[in-house]
């Protein structure tokens, strides 16, 4: 077995009787149970993990946390070799058989063809894509290519996702982001007051930075145990929630957050939940910030703080010789944690003789301190870092006069440019921030937040352990109040925060925005990173501020500083600052970008949650729907709706059934699934005044126990919907709407009648699915139903066209509408739903001797086109009023007023050359013209050409024996007999005559049998 | 003659954690809020009073049933399916002595899935916004469970009765199935 060259004898998190095997980039290694991937690596020795973005640099593991700009790797499983891209070495956890592969470089992360970019860098700055690609603008797409392969992303995985994930909808008084000293607290006050809470901590275990190495006590105990306890206590209380390995990833408005837990089930890779708090305190801790000297980039620089943290996290020591360069105090905390772990540790502090605590606390221990001091150029061989340390002028902007150098041999600089407050919740939560010179960053300002929130700890500038205990109680305190919660025991709540000791008194950090080199800065060998994951430098943003670029979302924009998936966690609050710095105004004034959900990338599996496979959406069948299955039915989608499209015979392709569909309903008798036609029961003293101003026709002129073909426009006057409108007493109506319109006209009824006519006393309820409906047609229907067993008023010869009766039919109480799509005698039978498959059972039955056939939708459609009948939806477009589909005898003239009618006398609406629906004869009989093509006036035009129209619907049609279809055709009316070519894709020309739409039985005369 | 009132579940096999309802008498009631003439002859016929609180249930009458306010003016009545004829004439009459009101048979309309014990709230909140551990027996509230409209009903101390459109039935049942499999 391997060995683990930088794992530590004893110390940190990890299981080391679970030892796993791994694999990356194919070389076999060892880690433990508890580690990530990173951790994993680093013990491992692995030094050069991938290649940057644009200039294909040699880059190493910087972070530990989400901040990491470079540790990203395709992870495939140990099982099935599935294989997942951008997974972040720092945030994956170790599992045993996993393989991981380096993403950018080719052939390899340490020999990169690609590093070629890079010694013609000066070639690609800034911008250089925009520069470069603009002209001519038609072969952008080529260049697309070219940029997208050159930046070398993952593949996307094409297998289906084998891991299941789901959501959950949470309630909370006060929602905690962190759990780390401040968050507990908070958690702590909170809960005490009687809140229920919530507490979201991204790592497996509570206290945050209190598990890296944290000196300290809180209330007499060491602080992680305190972190510990405190957990404890609360995961046993009732109302509390703590949720471990959990990432906050949006804050919207109200309150409402988004966050991501991973593993919260056996057999759940992820769980996205859905927060609704009265109250949010962010307690998300701060990020370290990188110094922007010369070299900065190279693999073995590393965060301070995650050098410190991979000891006592996982007991892994990044190298044997550490330089800990740093603007502040907390950089020397970390080098006693190397120095302790059995590092040997030099200090360059570009301060000028600190003298503090900390800095003594080293000096004991023998570690060479360098004050005002920095890197002036970094050059790596293997995995050696040169670094050449230099003596710094005193306000650290340049280097020493006469300076002297020293070159020392590393084999990591850790780094550390002072501390970010993790500001991205709060500042997505639309609260404003400020600049706060104390940290060198922008802090929460609670004056200026949107939602009720607030910021504790370090993400909101306060750094200490103590203080960090004190604010986030208290602003656990006062949200628990807001929320309604009042702490009623304890009268001085507010002097119970958990204590701690005060800290060592701090040498204050001093903010430069780069260090100066032996070069000016964007010459010579060593650049000046800032954002690492997009390969921006110091010189880049004074580049876009001298193209004009000066605000930062611009610089942001032209850079891309701060737009790789790290979302400049480390990067960002030094753009900024170099921006101002290049502007010559102070960062308070230069401003910053806006943070944006999500706070770390979010997988598609979380946000698509148990919505697939068959909860992908939801499958409607009606009552019969068991029946279509049994019977060869084959399925169309219909919004949700899963209807026939026709029923397969043997033998039968769907066009020939179709076809025998159309026969048996034309000759004999054929029953279809009507159930989901939108029903709506109209009822109140004004509803006939309510469906008058709603249907263009007059309704209020009905007779109880009679139906009228309704049409609904649009306030533009364009055809919204049509159904029928049934009279079932002086007060009561039945309307149907089209199936895809269901749901549309319900709202569009209510919206009416709450907001312009609230004095109308009517009530609409939707009754769409309380009734199975079957549509029998065809000239034998009235013989089919009487042998089913209907009851006399039903099958009577007076049971006039577009009459309603109520009766029995085998049995079932039944509701019937003499009303007809298909030309045909037909009869729309209504059932409560419960006996839709009785009667559709009864009426095949019965129809047997009339050789009855079940259709379905294609069926019904080529039925009603034969007839000249149209789609609302499928024949208009939102764009055509009565008047264009020759329904013109539709709108009332007698009535004051209707939805549309206002629009209708508009003078486009009167304009000649408006489309106006037709007929089409094919000149081929057999050859039906495709739905949607477009219409020519001449055979051989060129295009572009303007068209005379569009085919809406088109047909084989076996009662007419040839090819039909219906078309918008400009002026159409007044251009029967008129020839127009259809433009084809595959360069066909297929001529069409105009005719007549109605082309059965133009008298009607079927329709009564 | 064969009809099957809890059709849309009839091929899933229910426990006693989750099983769909028998065929329901299901009545909407429609009638605005001061229509005091409507509510009192309501309350003579349910032998109770229609809640006057939206979100509140209330239960009485021969044969029993459960009214429900769902907003302003509607109601929806739940009885034992034998009992839907009766309830309509009888409430038909109260609203036909009001000036304004509705009386709709939906029975047919709706399937009800009944959510027993420990993980019900859990199984709830992987589709329902609402915060069921806010909720106490005898609310009732309309809302979307994933991509079904629902109306629920909590009923008891860990129960919860779940009303969907039948067409929705089937994929609310499989939903709930995936949502309760996490929990233990």
């Amino acid at each position: 077995m391997t060995i683990q060259p930088h794992r530590l004898a004893e110390g940190g998190l990890v299981n080391r009787e679970r030892p796993l095997s791994f694999s990356f980039n194919g070389a076999r290694m060892l880690g433990y149970e508890g580690d990530t991937v990173a951790s994993a690596l680093l013990a491992n020795g692995a030094r050069i993990v991938s290649r940057s973005f644009k200039y294909h640099r040699a880059r190493g593991i910087y972070g530990i946390g989400p901040e990491e700009p470079n540790a990203i790797f395709t992870v495939a499983d140990a099982v099935g070799g599935r294989r997942t891209p951008n997974m972040r070495a720092t945030l994956t956890p170790l599992a045993e058989g996993m393989q991981i592969f380096s993403q950018c470089g080719w052939p390899s992360p340490r020999f990169d063809i690609g590093a070629l970019a890079g010694t013609v860098s000066r070639m690609l700055p800034a911008g250089f894509y925009y520069k470069t690609f603009m002209r001519p603008a038609r072969l952008w797409m080529f260049y697309e290519k070219l940029i997208r392969r050159a930046a070398s992303f993952a593949r996307a995985p094409d297998e289906l996702d084998s891991d299941d994930y789901d959501h959950r909808y949470m309630h909370a008084d006060v929602a905690i982001v962190g759990g780390g000293p401040a968050g507990l607290a908070a958690a702590l006050a909170a809960a005490e007051s009687g809140a229920r809470v919530a507490v979201m901590e991204m790592r497996p275990h509570w206290g945050g930075d209190l598990t890296d190495g944290a000196n300290g006590e809180i209330e007499g105990k060491p602080a992680a145990e305190w972190a510990r306890a405190v957990a404890k206590k609360l995961s046993q209380t009732k109302n509390a929630e703590m949720l471990l390995q959990t990432t906050a990833q949006g804050y919207f408005d109200c309150n409402y957050l988004t966050a991501v837990q991973e593993s919260p089930a056996p057999g759940l890779r992820q769980r996205l939940l859905k927060i609704r708090a009265k109250e949010v305190v962010v307690c998300a801790g701060a990020i370290e910030r990188p110094l922007v000297f010369a070299g900065n980039d190279l693999p073995g620089v590393m965060s301070a703080s995650a050098v410190r943290a991979y000891i006592h996290r996982y007991g892994v020591l990044c190298g044997r010789r550490i330089l800990f360069l740093t603007n502040n105090d907390s950089a020397c905390e970390a080098a006693l944690a190397a120095a302790d772990a059995g590092a040997s540790v030099d200090v360059a502090d570009i301060r000028h003789h600190p003298e503090g605590h900390w800095q003594l606390r080293l000096q004991d221990r023998g570690v060479s301190y360098y004050s005002g001091c920095g890197v002036a150029g970094l050059l790596r061989t293997a995995n050696i870092l040169a670094a050449r340390l230099a003596k710094l002028a005193p306000d650290a902007s340049a280097l020493a006069a006469g300076g002297e150098f020293r070159e020392h041999a590393y084999d990591i600089v850790a780094v550390s440019g002072g501390w970010t407050p993790t500001v991205h919740l709060f500042s997505q939560s639309r609260g404003k921030l400020k600049w706060d010179s104390k940290c060198g960053a922008f802090v929460p300002d609670e004056s200026h937040c949107i939602n009720p929130c607030a910021a504790a700890g370090a993400a909101s500038g306060v750094f200490s352990l103590s203080g960090c205990l004190k604010s986030g109680w208290e602003a656990g305190l006062r949200a628990a109040q807001k929320a309604g919660c009042e702490n009623k025991t304890k009268t001085n709540a507010r002097d119970k925060a958990p204590k701690a000791a005060a800290p060592p008194a701090e040498y204050p950090p001093q903010f430069v925005p780069l260090l100066p080199a032996t070069h000016p800065v964007g010459r010579g060998p060593g650049k000046h990173f800032v954002d690492f994951m997009n390969d921006v430098t110091a010189a880049d943003i004074q580049l876009a501020e001298r193209e004009g670029y000066r605000s930062a979302e611009h610089m942001k924009r032209y850079t891309a500083a701060g737009f790789g998936t790290d979302q400049g966690k480390t990067g960002n609050i030094n753009a900024l600052v170099l921006l101002a710095q290049a502007r010559g105004i102070s960062p308070a004034e230069a401003g910053h970008t806006t943070y944006r959900p999500q706070y770390t990338p979010v997988s598609f599996g979380a946000v698509t949650g148990s919505d697939r496979r068959e909860l992908f959406s939801p499958e409607r069948g009606t009552p019969m729907h068991s029946w279509h299955l049994a019977h060869g039915a084959v399925f169309e989608d219909v919004g949700d709706w899963k209807r026939p499209y026709c029923f397969l015979r043997e033998g039968e392709d769907a066009a020939e059934a179709v076809r025998c569909e159309c026969i048996a309903a034309r000759s004999g008798a054929g029953i279809m699934d009507a159930t989901t036609l939108g029903k709506i029961d109209v009822q109140g003293p004004d509803a006939a005044a309510f469906l008058d101003i709603v249907y263009t026709n007059n309704i209020s002129s009905l007779q109880p126990g009679r139906a009228r073909y309704g049409m609904m426009l649009r306030e533009t006057g364009m055809i919204y919907d049509d159904g029928v409108c049934a009279r079932l007493g002086e007060n009561r109506f039945h309307i149907t709407t089209s199936t895809g319109h269901a749901a549309g006209v319900m709202n569009w009824l209510e919206e009416w009648l709450q907001t312009e006519w609230p004095n109308m006393r009517v009530f609409c309820t939707s009754v769409t699915e309380q009734w199975a409906v079957v549509a029998l047609a065809g000239p034998k229907a009235r013989e089919v139903l009487k042998k089913a067993g209907a009851s006399e008023n039903l099958t009577a010869e007076d049971f006039g066209f577009m009459h309603i009766r109520e009766g029995t039919v085998a049995g079932a109480p039944a509701r019937v509408f003499r009303v007809s799509f298909s030309g045909e005698l037909a009869l729309e039978i209504n059932v409560p739903a419960r006996y839709g498959l009785h009667i559709w059972r009864a009426l095949i039955a019965a129809g047997r001797e009339h050789n009855i056939r079940p259709y379905g939708t294609e069926t019904m459609r080529v039925l009603r086109a034969e007839k000249g009948y149209i789609i609302a939806g499928q024949d208009t477009d939102g764009t055509v009023t009565p008047a264009d589909m020759n329904l013109g005898w539709m709108i009332s003239k007698t009535k004051k007023d209707f939805i549309g009618k206002r629009s209708l006398s508009r003078p486009d609406m009167l304009r000649a050359g408006r489309f106006q629906f037709v007929g089409l004869l094919t000149a081929e009989k057999e050859k039906p013209l495709p739905e949607g093509a477009y219409l020519l006036r001449e055979k051989r035009a060129r295009l572009p050409a303007d068209a005379e129209g569009y085919v809406t619907s088109s047909y084989k049609s076996a009662t007419m024996e040839r090819a039909i279809a219906l078309a918008m055709v400009k002026d159409g009316f007044a251009r029967g007999g008129e020839t127009l070519y259809a433009a084809l894709p595959n360069g066909e020309r297929p001529a069409a005559t105009i005719a007549d739409p109605v082309f059965y039985d133009k008298e009607g005369a079927r329709r009564d049998g | 003659m064969p009809a099957a009132a809890n059709f849309p579940l009839a091929n899933f096999a229910g426990t006693g954690e989750m099983h769909s309802a028998p065929a329901r008498a299901k009545i909407t009631l429609r009638a605005k809020a001061d229509d005091e003439v409507f509510l009192s002859r309501c309350e003579s016929e349910l032998g109770f009073a229609l809640p006057s609180v939206v979100g509140q249930s209330a239960e009485g009458g021969k044969p029993p049933a459960t009214a429900m306010r769902l907003g302003p003016d509607e109601w929806m009545l739940w009885s034992e399916d034998g009992a839907r004829e009766e309830w309509l004439r009888r409430l038909e009459k109260a609203a036909a002595e009001s000036e304004f009101a509705a009386v709709v048979d939906v029975s047919d309309y709706y399937a009800v899935i009944c959510l027993r014990g420990a993980r019900a709230r859990g199984i709830l909140s992987a589709g329902c916004p609402l915060d069921f551990s806010a909720m106490r027996p005898g609310k009732c509230a309309q809302s979307h469970y994933a991509q079904a409209a629902v109306l629920i009903l909590q009923c008891g101390e860990d129960a919860f009765d779940v009303q969907t459109r039948i067409s929705f039935a089937p994929y609310l049942w499989r939903y709930f199935q995936t949502a309760a499999a996490p929990l233990l």
